[in-house]
């Protein structure tokens, strides 16, 4: 039996979507509130079912090259003060 | 009142940032006790208050999003509502996310506790158009539901009293909880019996939670009760095998993990309540950061604006970076001129420290002021969370191309150095998306390529610097862009994952981000400078200066020997020998060929000087096109490198080398050969 839920309405219309979606469109598409759909995006992440990507969240760091970087700004990586 | 003299005990729950704090001072006054969880550093408050006649303790429990047990909050939530058994639980629900934050009351509900929502800022809701039916909220999930504003002390007195009621059992819970449908409730039952005929298990857990409960925690595969539940049953215990069972055959109608069923579920429970009791008077709440990108993102306006803003990028780089330029260029000068007029050293020496090193490195460092400038600017445009919707709009032309996914943003980054950039595609899960970025993204113009842009462009078209250069970027984009759709139709077919991108919201940058991040980034250029362009100056003094007796520079030097074999093939695009040695040292990093001008010049470090010599070599069509070669020509030894790396491979290095190479010369040649027939010279 297929599951038609609430996750199977978001994967269907991003899978339909003919243009890239950001959270907010996708929750105005949907008629789910931001808030929610962050929540619900980010247990489908887990599950690997998508990706959510956000700005900066990067695996470079350890590189001298991430002071080159056009997001070295708001990098998650550099917050937290680690060493390269 | 001493927290410890009552009798009751009520807690406060809800999601981080609902106004839990503000409601837990309200209700206290402000007395509060503060301490630690047992054996956890959360943070546990508590005091006391009064209403409805009765005294009771409140205790203000961590902010979660859920009841599972992914984190630490949560299992303490958890726990304290299961094992201490509260007399009112009061769920702080913030009405402006109350879609989000009814997921939490769901499990508050199936945990069967007595629950009352403390319906918190109203007023912010409100202010969004959003309208919620009060009394149908508190029909529909079976509690008392109290209007809140926190910040205001509004709904207080109220919510004290409906707590005294609740305490005094005054108030009627009907115990509505979700239901998962036919098939997960059937398998439901059959765990919760498994449960409760088991002794020991029974024992030790039925006094704090349902049957229910436990069998839907197992179900969803929480770690802790699995693990609590083997360690009282045995490993071998019915219910393990039960639950065995349950997963298989969940499994085998919904095809996925039975998680995701159950949290979908709640979610559709949730959403269901929404529908009938919040209307939203306007479709989704705009924040300004929202009514900023219905502009900046618009679908017809976005690139131009974006197009605008790279435009807008170079002119001011090139309009403000000319003057400290010419002072950086006098004090190089004055510099040449005092180490070979003063200098009582051999002539090679002398010519080593005045064409190779000042001239080669100088020529380069000239344009320091515009590399800053840039970084200034890409630092303003990333602070202000711009360049995250640059990304997006580029990668909305990659999805009008049939390429979807993350790929833009790695080549966004692109812009600042090439080798973050190819890293940062570990990113991207797919593998052929992830080739075809690595591959496609040395087209991007970096910031080593813009010294050779302010050189040739300042020669050549010194009054449209900015719009060359942008033209420059643009052509990049689109072949990049052509490419990766090329690789997507040939070596790299598939389709790529589903993803969403998440825009940070805009913010003012500071000076001071911005600057460092400025800095640290014109800081690498001053480092490369004192290294790989000082290195590759040196080696291009050295095979000018040879064979000993040449004239330094000269057609006889080991240098112009090199130039002349390589001669014939950027014969055809209007290039002559010295532009095809420049071209081989840019390998190890474009700005060389910036070093390799001034140094092959031999003329001290005078850009005036550079430049007049470059007007021997090159005419405004092939200035253009040396450009748009340089632009797309072989990534840099470090790109290279760092591309062998991220696929394991010297095959993709290779092919990144010979594609770009055949790429450049084929639309250099286009370029110049088009710019002949248009009568270009």
């Amino acid at each position: 039996m297929e599951n038609r839920g609430m996750f199977d309405d978001i994967l269907r219309e991003i899978e339909a979507a003919d243009e890239p979606l950001t959270v907010r469109s996708l929750a105005v598409r949907l008629g789910i509130e931001q808030s929610a759909l962050e929540k619900m995006l980010e247990f489908l992440e887990r599950k690997g079912k998508l990706s959510v990507y956000r700005p900066g969240d990067c695996d470079c760091r350890g590189t001298m090259s991430c002071r080159a970087c056009v997001f070295a700004g708001g990098c998650p990586q550099a917050a937290k003060g680690e060493p390269e | 009142m001493s927290s410890s003299s009552v009798d009751y005990v009520v807690a406060l729950a809800g999601n981080p940032n609902a106004g839990k704090t503000t409601v837990f001072n309200n209700l206290t006054g402000g007395r509060q006790h503060v301490g630690n969880w047992p054996g956890v550093t959360v943070e546990k408050k508590e005091g006391p208050s009064r209403g409805g006649g009765i005294e009771f303790n409140i205790v203000d429990l961590p902010g979660t999003y859920s009841l599972t047990a992914y984190s630490l909050e949560e299992v303490v939530v958890r726990d304290f509502i299961a094992g201490e058994k509260p007399d009112a639980v009061v769920n702080v629900v913030d009405a402006s996310n109350i879609e989000r934050n009814l997921y939490l009351t769901t499990q508050l509900l199936e945990l069967g506790v007595p629950l009352i929502i403390a319906l918190n800022m109203m007023d912010t809701a409100e202010g969004r158009g959003v309208k919620i039916d009060v009394d149908l909220l508190s029909e529909l999930l079976g509690v008392p539901v109290v209007p809140m504003v926190g910040v205001r002390n509004r709904g207080t007195d109220e919510i004290r009293e409906v707590i005294g009621q609740a305490i005094r059992g005054e108030v009627r819970f009907r115990g509505i909880q979700v239901v998962y449908g036919r098939e997960v409730e059937e398998e439901i039952a059959k765990l919760a019996v498994a449960i409760e005929s088991d002794h020991p298990l029974a024992d030790e857990f039925l006094e704090k939670y349902s049957s229910r409960w436990l069998a839907v925690k197992l179900l969803e595969e929480d770690e802790r009760v699995e693990e609590d539940v083997e360690r009282v049953a045995g490993a071998g215990a019915s219910v393990l095998r039960q639950l065995g069972e349950s997963r298989r055959h969940l499994f085998s109608i919904f095809g996925e993990d039975i998680e995701t069923v159950i949290v979908d579920n709640r979610y559709g429970f949730v959403a269901g309540i929404v529908r009938e009791a919040v209307h939203r008077e306007r479709e989704g709440y705009e924040s300004g950061s929202d009514r900023i990108d219905n502009v900046l993102t618009n679908r017809v306006l976005g690139f131009p604006i974006f197009a605008f803003f790279m435009w807008l990028m170079f002119f001011v780089t090139f309009y403000f970076g000319k003057f400290p330029m010419h002072w950086i260029d006098r004090l190089m000068h004055g510099l040449a001129t005092v180490v070979s007029t003063n200098l009582t050293s051999p002539l090679w020496l002398r010519s080593l420290l005045v064409n190779g090193v000042i001239g080669g490195v100088g020529s380069v460092l000239v344009f320091l002021p515009q590399i800053l400038i840039i970084f200034l600017c890409i630092s303003i445009l990333e602070d202000t969370g711009y360049m995250a919707r640059a990304a997006f709009i580029m990668d909305r032309i990659m999805h009008w191309l049939g390429l979807h996914g993350k790929s833009f943003i790695p080549m966004v980054m692109g812009f600042g150095c090439n080798v973050p950039a190819v890293i940062a595609t570990r990113t991207l899960e797919s593998e052929k998306d992830r080739m075809i970025t690595i591959l496609v993204n040395p087209l991007m113009s970096c910031a080593a390529r813009l010294p050779v842009y302010a050189l040739f462009t300042a020669a050549f078209f010194a009054a449209n610097q900015g719009t060359v250069t942008f033209s420059l970027y643009l052509l990049g984009i689109v072949l990049a862009v052509a490419m990766a759709k090329l690789f997507r139709k040939t070596i790299f077919r598939g389709e790529s994952e589903p993803f969403v991108m998440e825009l940070p919201p805009y913010r003012w940058p500071t000076a001071k981000g911005t600057f460092v991040h400025m800095w640290e980034r014109g800081s690498m250029f001053l480092r490369k400078a004192g290294t790989v362009i000082l290195a590759g100056s040196v080696i291009v003094w050295v095979i000018s200066y040879l064979p000993p007796g040449v004239r330094y520079g000269s057609p006889s030097s080991v240098a112009g020997m090199i130039g002349h074999v390589l001669e014939p093939l950027v014969k055809p695009l209007g290039f002559d020998w010295r532009a095809a040695v420049a071209l081989l040292f840019g390998f190890f990093g474009k700005e060389i060929i910036v070093s390799t001008f001034g140094t092959l010049s031999g003329v001290g470090q005078s850009r005036q000087a550079i430049t007049a010599q470059l007007h021997t070599i090159f005419t405004p069509l092939t200035a253009y096109t040396f450009m748009a070669f340089t632009l797309l020509y072989t990534p840099c030894l470090a790109t290279v490198a760092v591309i062998k790396k991220e696929t394991g491979s010297w095959k993709w290095a290779a092919f990144a080398v010979g594609y770009s190479l055949t790429l450049a010369w084929l639309i250099a040649f286009l370029i110049y050969r088009i710019g002949l027939l248009l009568g270009g010279k």
